[in-house]
């Protein structure tokens, strides 16, 4: 009954053997040429001009949570805007209930201060 | 319209309603005007209430059979309602001054009140999920609802990363059902095992099953997955053990009531001979290690431990009688756990020592006597609640020929009767230290226990009629 999860297995030792393998042997017998520039953290092509690892406050969380929220709603939003015409009424309701409860999520934040930068 | 049909949670929809409408309120209104929260909550709960009320009896499905509101579901919804209901009366003399944004609290409360509720509605295994987390979710923030208390927080954390773990577990189940079967809805898997597998079990279709029960027997606090149970039932704010210790025990029997003798019946044997075995280790664990605990929550964890055990040998038994005392043996459970956690919240205690209770009973006699009825029917006394509900379960398993298992269960009552009187006897025969004082006002509160104190002796006096209704309402199995 197992045996036709066989090729999943397989798969997976195939897998691992071949990153095992190139992980190996390039290591083994890759030229290594350090230079300074070449050990430096990549960031986009910029000179790296400090540690990544800064602190912040923890007020730019919150934005970064609030954003969450409406992104979201965006990904949600695109599908729907595409199928518009074949979802029709039914699927407009179902939008307006979604972004309705956005909104009661948007005034619940507004309410509680959370929009205010202190 | 016709496959959606609203109707099916429209009394989850008005809690959601009311959900809103207090957070918007806790959020625009200031702290001291919001006393009266608990009473719109109370208020939400018995709408939805009286509203599952009028709708019960008809099956239904809606939202293109993601749920099938059947009369379990209309049962359960009672149960869960009624927790609510309860929960709302008795939390504000606990919170008050401790928690600054009431509105969430209870938001939080009618929120993972409808998560419990679409659990016991779904007939799909995705919006079975969707319903745990909107359950689950909810109750870890309300864990750790005590902000400046490191015991509510860590509380909280823990309970948090342990359910997410098995939240993954149970969805790792469901892939592998999905993968067998091609379908996550109960109907068409019911379906495929008629069609499709003509009688066959794929192994792989066993698997997933017992990681969703793994899933499953997490949140019902079974051994082996039993270890953040006392931490989390002691750390949260007593008003919120109460509510998880009946609500998500409740709402997980009907998970495993509704994932296995619904969904995969074709499982279910194979998953039976497992908690058989878990059954009985659970009830032993949960007693044996009540026996030492010095805290009055901590021990009612544990106690909630042995109860899982309990009930659990009513789902191994698998016949009518005791699948209909498994939900009896809920409503008891239910009663006794807020009763007694209300009594613990009015001292207002935050260290809930055996000590710190001792010679209350004497000198506040209405708590006393409630805390002496709740007592006796968590050992199983009769006339209450807690003993009838057991007399089903060993009724359904004697009936079913699990005649040592309800020997072992009956032997670990009986261990359990040292422990559970033992609060009585802090209460009755030790001085009074003078180091609890109950709350004023406690009006809701008073109602809340008088409303459970009578419940379990209705219960306890006159059982057949709830009992006939459970038994009836169980229609998956003949």
């Amino acid at each position: 009954m197992l045996a036709g999860y066989l090729p999943v297995l397989i798969l997976a030792i195939i897998a691992v053997l071949f990153a095992a393998v190139t992980l190996f042997v390039s290591n083994f017998i890759g030229h290594k040429k350090p230079s300074e520039d070449k050990l430096l953290p990549y960031e986009c092509g910029n000179v790296p001009v400090g540690t990544a690892r800064e602190r912040f406050p923890v007020r730019f969380y919150i934005y970064a949570m609030l954003f969450i929220v409406f992104d979201v709603e965006v990904a949600f939003m695109f599908p729907w805007a595409v199928l518009f015409k074949g979802l029709g009424l039914l699927g407009l309701i179902e939008m307006a209930v979604f972004v309705l409860i956005l909104l009661l999520g948007l005034l619940y934040v507004w309410g509680k201060g959370a929009l205010e930068w202190e | 319209m016709a496959n959606i049909d609203v109707l099916t949670i429209l009394p989850d929809l008005i809690l959601i309603g009311f959900a809103f409408a207090l957070l918007l309120a806790g959020a625009f209104s200031r702290v001291e005007r919001q006393v009266n929260f608990n009473m719109v909550s109370a208020l939400a709960f018995v709408v939805a209430f009286t509203v599952n009320w009028f709708q019960y009896g008809a099956d239904k499905f809606g939202f293109y059979n993601m749920f099938m509101y059947d009369q379990v579901a209309g049962v359960f919804r009672f149960i869960f309602y009624g927790i609510g209901f309860l929960v709302s009366l008795m939390s504000e003399p606990y919170i008050c001054g401790r928690i600054k944004h009431k509105g969430e609290y209870y938001a939080l409360i009618m929120l993972s009140t409808v998560g419990m509720s679409f659990i016991a509605t779904s007939y799909d295994l995705i919006m079975l999920v969707l319903g745990l987390e909107a359950m689950s979710l909810s109750v870890y923030v309300l864990t750790g609802m005590f902000k400046t208390d490191e015991r509510s927080v860590e509380a909280s954390m823990k309970y948090f990363l342990l359910g997410a773990f098995s939240s993954a577990i149970m969805l790792l189940g469901i892939a592998f059902i999905y993968g067998t079967l091609g379908t996550t809805n109960f109907g068409e898997v019911l379906e495929s095992f008629k069609s499709g597998l003509g009688g066959t079990k794929p192994q792989i279709l066993l698997v997933g099953a017992m990681l969703v029960l793994a899933g499953v027997l997490f949140k019902v606090a079974a051994v082996p997955f039993h270890m953040w149970t006392p931490d989390v039932y002691e750390g949260a704010p007593t008003s919120v053990t109460a509510f998880m210790i009946s609500g998500v025990k409740a709402a997980s029997f009907i998970m495993l009531i509704r994932v296995f003798v619904l969904g995969l019946q074709i499982v279910v044997f194979d998953i039976v001979t497992v908690i058989m075995v878990i059954s009985a280790i659970t009830m032993t664990l949960g007693n044996v290690c009540a026996l030492i605990q010095k805290n009055v929550k901590r021990m009612l964890a544990y106690s909630s431990i042995a109860h899982a055990g309990y009930i659990l040998v009513g789902f191994v038994a698998l016949n009518r009688t005791s699948l209909g005392a498994i939900i009896f043996y809920l409503m008891a459970y239910a009663l006794m756990n807020i009763g007694a956690f209300a009594v613990l919240a009015l001292f207002q205690d935050r260290g809930n020592s055996l000590e710190s209770l001792s010679g209350s009973g004497f000198k506040y006699p209405f708590l006393g006597l409630m805390m002496t009825i709740f007592m006796f029917s968590m050992v199983g006394l009769p006339p209450t609640a807690g003993f009838m509900g057991k007399f089903y379960i060993f009724k359904g398993a004697l009936e079913a020929g699990y005649v040592w298992l309800v020997v072992l269960a009956v032997l670990n009552s009986a261990v359990s009767a040292y422990f559970y009187l033992r609060v009585l006897i802090y209460m009755f025969f030790e001085d009074f230290k003078g180091t609890v004082r109950p709350a004023i006002n406690a009006t809701p509160t008073a109602v809340a226990l008088l409303l459970t104190s009578i419940g379990i002796l209705y219960l306890g006096v006159f059982p057949q009629n709830l009992f006939e209704l459970t038994r009836k309402c169980m229609t998956y199995i003949h």
